[in-house]
């Protein structure tokens, strides 16, 4: 009998049903993670320019201007990246998530045991955007 | 290389990067908060011409270039930066919907991509290592 | 909970009268080509789970709805469907415990449609056969063994979670990397496969390693964790394969050496030497004929 093909494909990456925010994180990894290694080959490229004289680094830097802001975002992806990153290397190497139970419902799971870690994370994102957007933005005034 | 160890590189690398880029970042742009938090003393022109108290790439980067452990970050970050970004960009595309062949294709594209780009990224480090820009 | 445990409640009495939105498709196209959602009221009463619902769909509305079904109580893992944004077992899922007046009900996404609610789970059957789920004795024979196995409380702990997989197949519906690498096991068949390697009595980790360290395998889960929120079980399956993970760095990696594997216990005889830890067995409740 024919069936029909069902798998959510790369939709499933972005929302495949009312799960946590921890679940979520894995997309905004994904995102920011693409985000930075497209700014990293275009970053060698420009910043190699100062290397080539005055002229080609005036060069690369007007063609760059425009896209100024886009530091800001990348800043916001590293900091989102490097954070969770950090939280997802501990879990993959097996750590911070507890023994294994004798589980009795209501269940526990790993990711309760993470969560402490996982709010902790969120909250150094934040605090660090902060920072960065006030330093970007030129709320702290220096020169 | 086995998966298992690439994965594993993977992971020491993202770990050693926000080390590395941390200080990368901090160094580059963040000059106004290590003043206001008193690691160097407030930027000021000097009578002469040159600029005190800063640590902004186009005044101070003569003598960072010369430094043989900030050298060193950037080759790291060169190294670190470019496997973990192009391993995760290849799993992520192993992850979609297409031929094992035509995967198989594109992991030799982007290990070419990354050794191309690490031995251009090394050269740009070590030739402003050795020849630094004249006049900053 | 229920506040007041003498207070009765009429199970034959409706409640709410609540929508069920059910996808519909056949191969024969009874439902157009992509399958259609239809909407079937259902009177509710105090208790009614998503399975009785289905059965009183099927029969009052609509005796062509078909969906799988068996234990009714969350033991066989036959009746997972998406219902109302996540992978539930419908046995398990009390309709007004959703609080919805609408709820969609889909078929387990990720595995081909048989008919309306039914799917195809040899993909996780497959995967989980490969990773060969069953203890591994390198050199011993199977019909050799002519006793029991040596194991603590402590090493029986280490595993006992991950035994109780229902092979329901949500875990693997709720998996980011199962939506879009048809060659990726699953986290079913990744975690039965440190049910087996946690085992003190199994030997087999270097052949299961085969099947999961390569590009397809173990290293595209990325710890979203939505496997172990859909669990139904408390298997806590993105647990499980981050110890795999840790394993596979300690053995395969580190060349840390691995423990022991379980060895097996003296017959019993009148003068045999104890296993250290174990209790002596009780006395003959019925008169022994010498």
């Amino acid at each position: 009998m024919a069936a029909k093909d069902n798998d959510l494909g790369i939709r499933g990456w972005v929302y495949a049903g009312r799960y946590s925010l921890q679940r979520y994180a894995y997309t905004l990894q994904r995102i920011t993670g693409l985000g930075i290694i497209l700014y990293l080959l275009i970053h060698l490229y420009v910043t190699a320019q100062k290397n080539a004289g005055e002229a080609a680094w005036a060069g690369a830097m007007d063609a760059v201007r425009p896209l100024h802001i886009g530091e800001y975002f990348l800043f916001l992806a590293i900091i989102i990246h490097a954070c969770n990153g950090f939280r997802l290397v501990w879990a993959e190497f097996g750590l911070g998530l507890g023994h294994p139970i004798k589980n009795v419902y209501p269940y526990q799971t790993c990711l309760d045991r993470n969560r402490v870690f996982f709010y902790a994370i969120l909250a150094v994102v934040f605090v660090l955007a902060v920072v960065g957007t006030a330093d970007f933005f030129n709320l702290i005034r220096v020169l | 290389m086995k998966e298992s160890r690439l994965w594993f590189w993977h992971l020491i690398s993202g770990l050693a990067l926000i080390l590395l880029l941390g200080i990368h970042t901090v160094i580059q742009h963040f000059d106004s908060i290590l003043t206001w938090l008193g690691f160097i003393p407030q930027a000021a022109w000097q009578s002469d011409g040159h600029l005190v108290g800063s640590l902004n790439f186009q005044h101070a980067v003569l003598p960072r270039m010369q430094s043989v452990s900030m050298t060193a970050v950037y080759l790291l970050l060169v190294v670190f930066g470019l496997f973990h970004g192009l391993y995760g960009l290849r799993s992520m595309i192993c992850e979609l919907k297409f031929s094992a062949k035509a995967k198989q294709v594109v992991g030799v594209v982007i290990l070419i991509i990354g050794i191309a780009a690490a031995v251009y990224g090394v050269y740009t480090v070590l030739a402003g290592h050795l020849n630094p820009p004249l006049g900053g | 909970m229920c506040s007041d445990p003498n207070k009765v409640i009429d199970v034959t009495k409706a409640v709410q009268d609540v929508i069920l939105r059910i996808y519909r498709w056949d191969s024969s196209g009874t439902w157009g080509e992509d399958g259609r959602l239809v909407d079937y009221k259902v009177p509710v009463p105090s208790g009614m789970t998503i399975l009785d619902a289905l059965i009183w769909i099927k029969a009052n509305l609509d005796h062509t709805l078909s969906w799988r079904a068996a234990c009714r109580m969350g033991v066989c893992g036959s009746c997972g469907m998406f219902i109302h944004g996540k992978p539930l077992l419908a046995c398990q899922t009390q309709v007004l415990k959703l609080h919805a007046d609408v709820i969609e009900i889909r078929p387990l996404p990720n595995y081909p449609i048989v008919k309306d609610l039914v799917t195809d789970q040899s993909r996780m059957i497959d995967a989980h056969t490969r990773l060969r789920p069953y203890i591994i004795r390198t050199g011993t024979p199977p019909e050799a063994i002519a006793g029991e196995f040596h194991q603590t409380e402590e090493e029986l702990v280490r595993y006992l979670q991950f035994s109780y997989c229902l092979k329901c197949g949500l875990c693997m519906s709720a998996c980011p990397t199962v939506a879009s690498l048809q060659e990726f096991p699953g986290p079913q068949p990744l975690g039965q496969a440190l049910r087996y390697v946690y085992d003190t009595r199994d030997e087999g980790f270097a052949e299961r390693l085969k099947e999961i360290d390569n590009k397809f395998g173990i290293f595209r889960c990325h710890f979203a964790g939505a496997c172990s929120e859909a669990c139904p079980k408390g298997i806590d399956p993105a647990f499980a394969i981050q110890l795999l993970k840790k394993e596979i760095v300690k053995r395969a990696i580190m060349g840390c050496r691995v423990p022991a594997s379980a060895g097996l216990m003296p017959l019993q005889q009148d003068n045999a030497v104890k296993a250290p830890n174990v209790p002596a067995p009780p006395a003959f409740t019925v008169e022994q004929k010498k």
